[in-house]
């Protein structure tokens, strides 16, 4: 499958999501500068972590206006999957292209650690592959994810916390690393094909840097629907 | 004609603050007690030669989220 | 031409007392120019004959240092140190100080810090891959003991704590400037002693990754080169001392210049990328970050080491405050600034790149012949003076240096003195739970320590972190030590042992320790005692570091860390780094199932121990050198044990004894321990008794009688302790402790010193 892996000036985990995709994954991938506008021709975009325009007014809100995301839109639109890590997932809220906020965390204080996250869902197009429970490294100094009680009714009512903080039984873990509402990791858009979360998958796809390779998990699933979706399309077209 | 705003930006009510509480707690500390609320946001001085009206527009497009925070323009 | 017509309207006298210049030095320059200097020239040689750019009073006595190998590829000199990792690639690296700026400042100082230290790096063409700091803060348990000085952190508030002030500004600094750049900081020290409580030291260590056939230096070549700069706008950042210029007089308050710098992480990310960019593309020929001094340092040392002429014009230097003097501009510590020199055919290609990463290029001058540096600003000649004269004529001290007095005395330690503990577990709790030995998680934590998909995890937190290197099958250690309290007692020793640790860490992670850095913080060098001091610290790294075969390629000294006339421990910090012949060796300290042995000949002393600090409230004893040889052998029988894959985890004993260190193993890896302790005359001296030469490792019981041949092999002692597993941690003599108490010891040690709600 054909992976974009946008770019904006202050992006920092877009080395380590190609490597990830392409090394480990084995995919088609391509960084794309934020200054493209067009995002044809390729399955599915990344939008990495990292500190966009140096997160100076908020997160996210200044790559939010570059010429690249009116790409990211109509891709979407058009039904390609989208997924926002970290400050992805805060440009995507910034967007308005997932529901939500991102504010400081809870405890004041920058973040890096591995977690335990629950998957909520095991159909969706990025969950359906691996276990209920996953083991990946936050960083983060901005990922408390914030929705009003009517938005948060909403994303449960419609299916759409994808993940959320939580060990499973038996193993220790501070109950809300963030103080997120509802201990959401991340979360789907209404149509399922853009997800936003803050854990970094794209750490834990080796042993060697994350312990575990529960961040395959993710892109496998994507990779899994992609590979359904050009097979059906082959069907229909013989 | 250059014209000079101040633009307020503060967390909502319903939006919880740690920043504020932090420095509320401080407060005490340092023998404010009757100090009962602190909010923390951050301002904007803005210069424009342009129409008023786009100040807020700015403010709502830009400096301020308006799913968590809310803005004040002020004209100087 | 004559560059007096800028004559300054005041006395020159005063300011070259303020630059820290020396009467017979400011009597030098005159010679050297055969005219007064003005103002601005002044402040140029004040500058660049600093300790920091001349190293006027250290160069003697680092002049002895080992600084050449087989993997040595650049030495001190140049922006960094560079070494061979592989045939394509090689690991770029240096450590640097930034502790004045961190005391005033302890946010903006160690962000600071960081930005420095990583421009030092890419401005090799080297892509940083990671950080490492070593920090050292006043007790803090001492609160409010200090006196408060104006400009200081804290002294808005005199009841309020200084050392944590101290502490969250300088993490929250690097934090944010590491994790917003995106480099990971991946290991480091912090440590605790009163004497540091006027002076934090905040040393910042990064490494690189070049390749081989692309190592730029700062070395201006070719005649007509463009003196190219790029980054952010100059400020009054950083410019020390009082009001100069008679212009200044006249500006209103919010001109007012600012010693503190202020960091802009974010610029930082972009001139790195563009830097690397420029070099990729070979679209220049020179590079050299504006740090210290700015532009003045910068464009004298291309100059200088390409032994040229340079010109520029300061009209065409992009400013941020209004009105500024050529004195101020040239003299501006403004952070993320780059200086390069590209060839005229080129600078298209230059500005291109820097306009990809929203940044110009702004022409400055010119590579000129002859060895002249002349500042302009328009027609005006603010400056021009011979380039030799300020670096190759810098003055070169040797100051007097005594042995302090009582030294005798504080060497000696009657054990009879001190009692044996009637109840060892409980002082292995207290030992962990104490700053100096508790969890360091709230440290790292706020540390980006894995971007980059780099860092091995199993060795954060360790005795030195492991890095892979993409695109070579070898990855490196690093490591960063300092012995201080030890060095208290005798310098010499002090700086042999943390040679001694750096290396043994690095060697415990799985790596060969090739070559080293150094950080050297002292106080006034004109005092005798201080300059002993670092004679015997310099005289022992150099010892260490030729024994043990790992060259210095770079460093930095910093002086003058006193307060009131006291001065701070000798403090030699030493960044270590090793090279793995794969990433799959990287060794961590969390407790595997197997057997634990002890191996190295080392013998443990209560000398200058943590032991006899936190329980009995003494730093005394003579502390005993490393056996060079020994420790040889240590590093062979790691590096065998653990590519043979017979070694399942490592960790050099260290501070608190190997009670401390087997408890941090157990700890790391949630496993209880049993075991028996080789006997000593006392039981305090078998289980928190220091000293080098000494490494637990972990070895399947299927692995033993390999271990043991290898022990053989390399001529070092080994011995087996017990063995992992259980819930308790039982070591003979003496301690029993359920892994529950062990987990929860120093677990939160830091968050209730340091965590104060209503702090920043």
């Amino acid at each position: 499958m054909r992976f974009a892996v946008v770019v904006f000036p202050g992006s920092n985990c877009d080395k380590d999501c190609v490597r990830a995709l392409r090394d480990v994954m084995g995919q088609d991938v391509a960084e794309v500068w934020h200054t493209e506008t067009s995002l044809s021709g390729f399955d599915a975009v990344v939008l990495p972590g990292g500190f966009s325009y140096g997160d100076y007014l908020r997160c996210g809100a200044i790559a939010r206006f570059s010429k690249i995301m009116r790409a990211v839109k109509e891709h979407a639109d058009r039904g390609g999957l989208v997924l926002g890590i970290c400050n992805g997932f805060q440009i995507l809220v910034e967007a308005h292209l997932l529901p939500g906020a991102l504010i400081r965390n809870r405890s004041l204080k920058f973040m890096c650690r591995p977690v335990w996250l629950k998957r909520e869902r095991r159909d969706s197009l990025f969950t359906a592959r691996g276990e209920d429970f996953l083991r990946l490294p936050i960083a983060h100094g901005e990922g408390q994810y914030f929705i009003d009680a009517e938005g948060y009714r909403k994303l449960e009512d419609e299916g759409r916390i994808a993940y959320r903080y939580e060990a499973p039984p038996g193993i220790e873990q501070a109950e809300n690393p963030n103080g997120s509402v509802g201990r959401i990791a991340g979360i789907l858009n209404a149509k399922g094909n853009i997800l936003g979360m803050m854990p970094h998958p794209e750490r834990a796809c080796e042993e060697f840097t994350g312990g575990v390779t529960h961040g395959r998990w993710i892109f496998e699933s994507m990779i899994a629907h992609l590979t359904g979706e050009r097979a059906a399309r082959a069907g229909i077209a013989a | 004609m250059t014209d000079k705003y101040l633009i307020t930006v503060l967390p909502k009510n319903e939006v919880s603050d740690p920043q504020g509480e932090a420095i509320l707690d401080s407060a005490h500390a340092l023998g404010y007690p009757e100090i009962r609320s602190i909010r923390a946001g951050r301002s904007f001085l803005i210069e424009t030669d342009g129409d008023p009206n786009r100040i807020a527009e700015i403010s709502d497009k830009l400096l301020a989220n308006p799913i968590v925070e809310r803005f004040e323009v002020k004209a100087l | 031409m004559n560059a007096t017509q800028n004559k300054p309207t005041r006395a020159v006298k005063p300011l070259w007392q303020e630059l820290g210049l020396t009467r017979g030095e400011y009597d030098h320059i005159v010679s050297l120019l055969g005219r007064e200097p003005n103002e601005t020239e002044l402040g140029i040689y004040g500058v660049m004959w600093s300790e920091h750019c001349s190293y006027k009073n250290s160069r003697k006595l680092l002049s002895g240092l080992p600084t050449t190998g087989s993997h040595v590829l650049q030495g001190p000199g140049e922006n960094a140190g560079v070494i061979a990792l592989d045939e394509n690639l090689a690991v770029c690296f240096k450590i640097e100080s930034h502790n004045h700026p961190s005391a005033i400042e302890p946010y903006q100082g160690a962000a600071t810090g960081v930005g420095g230290i990583l421009r030092d790096i890419f401005a090799m063409g080297a892509r940083p891959i990671a950080l490492l700091d070593s920090l050292h803060f006043g007790d803090p348990h001492e609160r409010g003991k200090c006196r408060e000085r104006p400009g200081m952190a804290g002294s808005v508030d005199p009841e309020s704590d200084r050392v944590a002030t101290l502490v969250r500004g300088v993490v929250r600094g690097i934090a944010d400037y590491g994790n917003c750049v995106g480099i990971p900081t991946v290991a480091g020290e912090t440590r605790f002693d009163a004497n540091y409580l006027g002076n934090p030291l905040v040393n910042v260590m990064a490494v690189g990754i070049v390749p081989r056939d692309r190592i730029m230096r700062a070395r201006a070549s070719g005649i007509g080169g463009r003196v190219l700069y790029y980054g952010g706008p100059t400020g009054r950042d950083g410019i020390h001392g009082a009001t100069f210029s008679s212009e200044t007089f006249e500006e209103g308050v919010e001109d007012k210049r600012s010693a503190v710098q202020i960091g802009d992480p974010f610029m930082e990310k972009k001139i790195l990328e563009a830097t690397l960019e420029l070099i990729e593309s070979d679209a220049v020929d020179a590079i050299q970050d504006m740090g210290a001094a700015g532009l003045t340092c910068s464009s004298c040392e291309m100059a200088s080491r390409g032994e040229t002429g340079i010109e520029i014009d300061l009209a065409r230097v992009p400013l941020r405050a209004a009105r500024m003097s050529p004195y101020e501009i040239m003299l501006s510590e403004s952070q993320e600034r780059m200086l390069a020199v590209v060839s005229p055919e080129k600078w298209e290609k230059a500005a291109a790149i820097l306009a990809k990463w929203d940044m110009k290029a702004h022409d400055l001058g010119e590579i000129k012949p002859g060895r002249s540096m002349v500042v302009k600003r328009g027609d005006e000649i603010c400056a021009e003076i011979p380039v030799p004269s300020l670096t190759d004529a810098a003055p070169l001290n040797s100051p007097a240096m005594r042995e302090p007095d009582n030294r005798e005395a504080r060497l000696a330690l009657h054990l009879d003195d001190i009692p044996e503990p009637a109840d060892p577990g409980a002082v292995l709790l207290r030992l962990l739970d104490s700053p100096e030995l508790c969890s360091r998680a709230w440290i790292w934590e706020q540390y980006d320590h894995m971007v980059g998909t780099s860092t091995a995890l199993k060795t954060i937190g360790g005795d030195a972190a492991v890095l892979r290197v993409h695109g070579s099958e070898k990855a490196v250690a690093v490591s960063v030590d300092s012995c201080a309290r030890a060095a208290s007692l005798d310098p010499k020793t002090g700086a042999m042992l943390a040679v001694a640790e750096s290396a043994r860490n690095v060697a415990c992670s799985g790596a060969l320790p090739v070559a080293a850095t150094n950080c050297c913080n002292f106080g006034n060098p004109n005092r005798p005692e201080i300059y002993w001091q670092l004679a015997q610290s310099i005289e022992g790294m150099s010892e260490a570091c030729r024994a043990l075969d790992t060259p210095i390629t770079g460093g930095n000294v910093s002086l003058y860390n006193e307060t009131d006339g006291e001065a701070i421990s000798p403090t030699l910090t030493i960044g270590m780094l090793g090279i793995l012949d794969a990433s799959a060796h990287a060794t961590g300290i969390a407790l595997q199932a197997g057997n634990l042995f002890l191996i190295g000949s080392g013998a443990p002393s209560l000398a200058a121990s943590e032991y006899l600090y936190q329980e009995h409230h003494r730093i005394a004893g003579r502390p005993a050198a490393p056996d060079f040889a020994d420790e040889r052998a240590i590093q062979k029988l790691l590096l065998a044990g653990i590519q043979g894959g017979l070694i399942r985890a490592a960790h050099d004993v260290s501070l608190g004894g190997i009670a401390v260190t087997l408890a941090e193993m157990a700890r790391a890896g949630r496993m209880g321990i049993r075991v028996d302790l080789p006997g000593a005359e006392r039981t305090d001296v078998a289980l928190f008794g220091e000293g080098p030469g000494r490494v637990i490792v972990v070895v399947e019981e299927k692995d033993e009688e390999k271990i043991m041949e290898l022990a053989r092999k390399f001529a070092t002692e080994i011995r087996k302790l017990g063995e992992a597993g259980g819930g308790e941690l039982v070591m003979k003599p003496g301690i029993r402790i359920p892994m529950s108490e062990i987990l929860a010891a120093g677990r939160d040690t830091f968050t209730k010193l340091f965590e104060k709600r209503g702090s920043r």
